[in-house]
């Protein structure tokens, strides 16, 4: 399942790809966490790109497809995961509406207090999601994150939006968060789930 | 999924749920069903969670959904002994802020200031004698 691709840059871990479905949470879960370790992030941060990368793997076979696939590499100075499923999400209420009723629109948001950027390209083909956390911060320790003020999404070109989580202080977007409401999905969509329609 | 399953126990007064391994939205239909009938017998219910590696938003709204129906009932839901991955995404979410969560299932037990020592120590589901946490 777990592949690697061509030759990183000098020093840096080498592409990992894999696919997996939703009994394989798990392994994307111990992969992305052994690889972020190899590029570079601290502890922390690893923790913090683990948290996000499974909270998007979990939406894609949740809600775009049965099976998806995780491409990780360094791009720059950042780690990057790519999720890529076939189906098309988010779309407002998706989640909410998803099986069990119940979930919210938690995910996404979460995945966006814990990484540095999320951006979201939806096309015909399916959804990609790419997780970005930067290697620049590797010096420092991990974030407390969770900000009510946060930095405002950046609508890139065609159907992506890009949120940087920025400006984050102890006490969360999510602090007022009540506990019916996260049961209940009854929380409105953050923008980073607000999308163009694909054209 | 729950890669170990799901414990019931009574301890103090209290319904004791031990959560293990990697809890995603698979296992959450199975944690709500748990959870429910531990919550018909007695709604003040501790989450053991010393042996939880992972949770997700899905399974985070089944235990939001029973700490709200516990306190319908006058009774609560708290957390023991999260840590690792599990206590990260409570801080990310802000959650810590919301449930009451303790550093040990002894401890939360003694929190709430309730006992009922007939119960004690009964074990319902094979689980050993309550521990001091992870």
């Amino acid at each position: 399942m777990e592949s690697a691709g061509r030759a990183g840059e000098a020093g840096l871990p080498w592409p990992c790809g894999m696919r997996f479905s939703a009994d394989g949470l798990g392994q994307v879960r111990r992969v992305t966490a052994r690889w972020a370790a190899r590029a570079g992030l601290p502890a922390g941060r690893v923790d913090d790109f683990v948290i996000a990368v499974s909270e998007i793997a979990a939406n894609a076979v949740r809600y775009g497809s049965p099976a998806a696939r995780l491409l990780l590499q360094v791009t720059g100075r950042a780690t990057v995961a790519e999720v890529r499923d076939s189906g098309c999400w988010p779309r407002p209420g998706t989640e909410a509406a998803s099986a069990d009723g119940r979930s919210g629109g938690m995910g996404l948001a979460l995945a966006r207090l814990a990484c540095d950027e999320v951006e979201i390209r939806a096309g015909t083909g399916g959804t990609t999601v790419l997780l970005r956390m930067s290697l620049l911060d590797a010096a420092r320790p991990a974030r407390i994150c969770a900000g009510r003020a946060r930095a405002p999404c950046v609508r890139l070109p065609g159907a992506a939006v890009s949120c940087p989580a920025t400006d984050r202080t102890e006490g969360g977007v999510l602090s007022g968060l009540e506990a019916d409401e996260l049961a209940a999905g009854s929380r409105p969509l953050p923008c980073c789930q607000r999308r163009k329609a694909p054209p | 999924m729950i890669s170990a399953g799901l414990g019931t126990r009574d301890y103090s007064g209290h319904v004791v749920v031990t959560l293990r391994g990697e809890l995603d939205a698979a296992g959450a239909a199975a944690l709500m069903a748990v959870i429910t009938a531990a919550m018909a017998r007695n709604p003040r219910i501790i989450a053991d969670l010393a042996a939880l590696e992972y949770i997700d938003c899905c399974a985070l709204g089944v235990l939001g959904r029973v700490r709200a129906q516990a306190r319908q009932a006058g009774g609560d839901l708290l957390l023991a002994a999260p840590h690792g991955l599990v206590q990260r995404i409570l801080t990310l979410t802000g959650l810590t802020g919301v449930f009451s969560i303790h550093a040990s299932v002894n401890e939360a037990a003694r929190a709430t200031g309730y006992s009922c020592p007939q119960q004690d120590a009964k074990v319902t589901a094979g689980e050993p004698a309550p521990g001091t946490g992870r």
